[in-house]
């Protein structure tokens, strides 16, 4: 529309022009009008940009503060502080402060978390937390912080609030803002809750016999199935390692011959080979309902047997905790004799370590 | 009367030759009678000076139905990568000597627990650092034949305190079907792989600042929790950044953390990748796009090689229609 009034003004008094030449003639006059437009919008833009630049350099208020202590008892030591808030505007920070209202507080503070922060160091000087960043970086608006201390001392029972301030190297303020008040009482009930790591281990065989006679394949090869479940709340899981004695299925006769086991150890897994033999060993099978971590080594896979070893092999893992259901492992243990086994009574002890993981 | 005879002799054989029967189907167990038992330990380290000694309290629990007796034995523990912890089977040589486990067996009731301790004496002259107390829990071995022992093997951690030299390295690396700097998939994975490489144990905790470019907001904060790693350990964390738009720089900013010299500072490992992903939908729109454009392009030049010189729209044509 613009750029046909334009057309007409630069047209002047040529009315009886042709309007292919009026056209012609007008289509530089709408690129100019257009540059022009595009030019007004972008400082527009710009004027728009460094107001909005402006508003972020001023002052703004915390967002979504919170100050919880470890003990609310008067003058108790030893106290964490945890606060946390979201920052409103853009900036370096390279202070931040924590100024109680009214009380005293005491103690070394010392830094147990930082997040959403850089690194930095702790103190306590009049009575107010200084967190100094070591090397300050801009921390944009809406980043939330997180900064749990130790080492507190409680003031006198009472009301107070946190004033939050940070700020930037020149100790101008980027934000600020005051937590929800927090009671100091001496005659409120600390409620701590200290949830160890726990682990349970349940296995249903103390022990097993197999009665075998190397005349009948039924009596030459026998099993048993060691049912295990393992429960635990480790943050990284657990370890199941399986061992035997250094001595091995081994008989109380004459010459304590052994009955050997199917593989050296559990990475030679091989089928089982099945009588008439004289051999020992173990499969595993198991399933970690919730347990994302839950691994059977996969030396196991298609139904692979593994000779026991005194040192031990890790043959479950888990690297997450098994959560409410616990995980079901099951070991088959089977063993073959042949004519070549001396008669007699064989013993052997197999031991199942359970060891939750470090996190 | 020889029916009858007949009759108890089947019967005779029967009654024998049965119970051979079901010892050929099952052949089995003496001894089966479900254990359990349960290990807790304090989920912090604990605090002991040296000379002092500290009294660690464990908790060992029989969820099962009846009494289990057990026996705890310090074992030598190996803190290994990324978590896993092996026992050396033998008492731990260094602190053996300054460690004393309840005398065997203890009771520990059915359904109930009991709380034995540990005292660990810290010899004067140790350095500041995290040690570890490895024990294993041992129920007393019942039946005959083939025992199976069911144990739980632990450890406590003690913590001299005091002013220490701690050190991480890092690498960041990315993960999935990547073309140089371009992954192609619809989320940016990789892993962190952090090892100490001070002189002393560290416990770290970190975030994963994501951020994405064109379009992108605030920076996406997720958090690793507080972890353990034991000297010339390593541990790889899992890290994942989300572009928000089928095609996009993302850039993750690891930041691992641990304490200074003391824990009144921390100190920080920053590990940094920017990355274009793109997605594989977008890939197959583009790819779509510039398989349509030479298709028409192609179409294009033979319609002009094959249309004949005077075909309407040409300045011949429009003569010709003169």
């Amino acid at each position: 529309m613009s750029g046909n009034t334009s057309a007409a003004l630069f047209a002047g008094g040529q009315a009886d022009s042709s309007a292919l030449r009026e056209s012609a003639q007008a289509r530089p006059s709408r690129r100019m009008h257009r540059l022009a437009s595009m030019l007004l919008a972008l400082t527009m833009l710009a004027g728009l940009s460094v107001a909005t630049a402006q508003k972020a350099q001023a002052a703004g208020t915390l967002t979504n503060i919170s100050w919880a202590v470890s003990d609310n008892q008067a003058a108790a030591t030893a106290v964490d502080y945890g606060f946390s808030f979201t920052t409103a505007t853009s900036g370096i920070i390279k202070t931040m402060t924590f100024t109680i209202s009214g009380g005293t507080l005491a103690g070394t503070p010392a830094i147990v978390t930082n997040y959403g922060i850089s690194a930095g160091t702790v103190g306590l000087a009049a009575n107010v937390i200084t967190y100094t960043v070591t090397t300050p970086v801009t921390i944009p608006a809406g980043i939330p912080i997180f900064l749990e201390l130790s080492g507190l001392t409680n003031p006198a029972a009472g009301s107070y609030t946190e004033a939050i301030v940070t700020k930037l190297a020149s100790t101008a303020t980027i934000d600020s803002g005051t937590s929800p008040a927090v009671v100091i009482a001496a005659s409120n009930t600390a409620k701590t809750i200290v949830v160890a790591e726990s682990l349970v281990f349940t296995l249903d065989t103390a022990a097993f016999t197999f009665n075998m006679d190397p005349s009948l394949p039924a009596l030459a090869e026998q099993s048993h199935v060691s049912n295990i479940t393992v429960l635990t709340n480790a943050n990284s899981g657990y370890s199941l390692t399986v061992a035997d004695n250094a001595t091995g299925l081994e008989c109380t006769c004459t010459g304590n011959p052994a009955i050997p086991d199917v593989s050296s150890a559990m990475a030679t897994a091989v089928a089982f080979p099945g009588a008439p033999v004289s051999a020992a060993g173990y499969n595993v099978t198991g399933t970690g309902v919730g347990d994302a971590g839950f691994v059977v080594n996969a030396h196991f896979a298609g139904s692979k047997y593994a000779g026991y070893t005194n040192a031990g092999d890790v043959v479950v893992t888990s690297s997450t905790p098994t959560g409410a259901t616990a995980n079901t492992i099951a070991i088959t243990d089977e063993t073959a004799i042949d004519y070549a086994s001396s008669a007699g009574s064989y013993t052997d002890t197999i031991t199942y370590t359970v060891t939750p993981n470090y996190s | 009367m020889q029916r009858r005879m007949a009759s108890i002799a089947i019967g005779l054989v029967a009654t024998v030759v049965w119970p051979i029967g079901v010892l050929a189907a099952t052949p089995s167990p003496a001894h089966k009678a479900p254990r359990s038992i349960g290990v807790s330990v304090p989920p912090d380290p604990v605090q002991v000076a040296p000379g002092q000694t500290a009294t660690i309290p464990i908790r060992v629990v029989n969820p099962g139905s009846t009494p289990v007796d057990v026996r705890i034995v310090g074992q030598g523990v190996n803190l290994l990568d990324n978590g896993l912890v092996q026992f050396t089977g033998a008492p731990d040589p260094v602190w053996s000597p300054h460690t004393v486990f309840p005398a065997p067996y203890l009771t520990v009731p059915a359904g109930g627990y009991i709380t034995p301790t540990i005292a660990v004496t810290v010899p004067l002259g140790e350095r500041p650092d995290l040690y570890y107390i490895g024990f294993v829990v041992t129920p007393r071995p019942a039946g005959s034949g083939v025992l199976v022992i069911n144990q739980v093997g632990d450890f406590v951690t003690i913590d001299i305190p005091g002013p220490r030299v701690r050190k991480l390295g890092g690498l960041l690396t990315i993960s999935g079907v990547t073309l140089g700097p371009i992954q192609i998939g619809d989320e940016l994975a990789g892993q962190v792989l952090v090892r100490n490489i001070g002189p002393s144990a560290v416990l770290f905790y970190g975030e994963n600042d994501v951020t994405a470019a064109p379009f992108g907001n605030a920076p996406d904060q997720i958090r690793f929790p507080t972890s353990l790693l034991p000297i010339a350990r390593s541990r790889v964390v899992a890290v994942s950044a989300q572009p928000g738009f089928p095609i996009a720089i993302v850039t993750m900013n690891v930041t691992l953390t641990y304490p200074g010299l003391t824990e009144a500072s921390t100190q920080q490992l920053v590990l940094t990748n920017s990355t274009l992903v793109v997605s594989p939908w977008a890939l197959a729109v583009v790819i779509a796009l510039l398989a349509g454009l030479l298709v028409w392009r192609v179409y294009r030049a033979v319609r002009r090689q094959t249309a004949p010189a005077g075909r309407p729209g040409t300045k011949g044509t429009s003569a010709a229609r003169k």
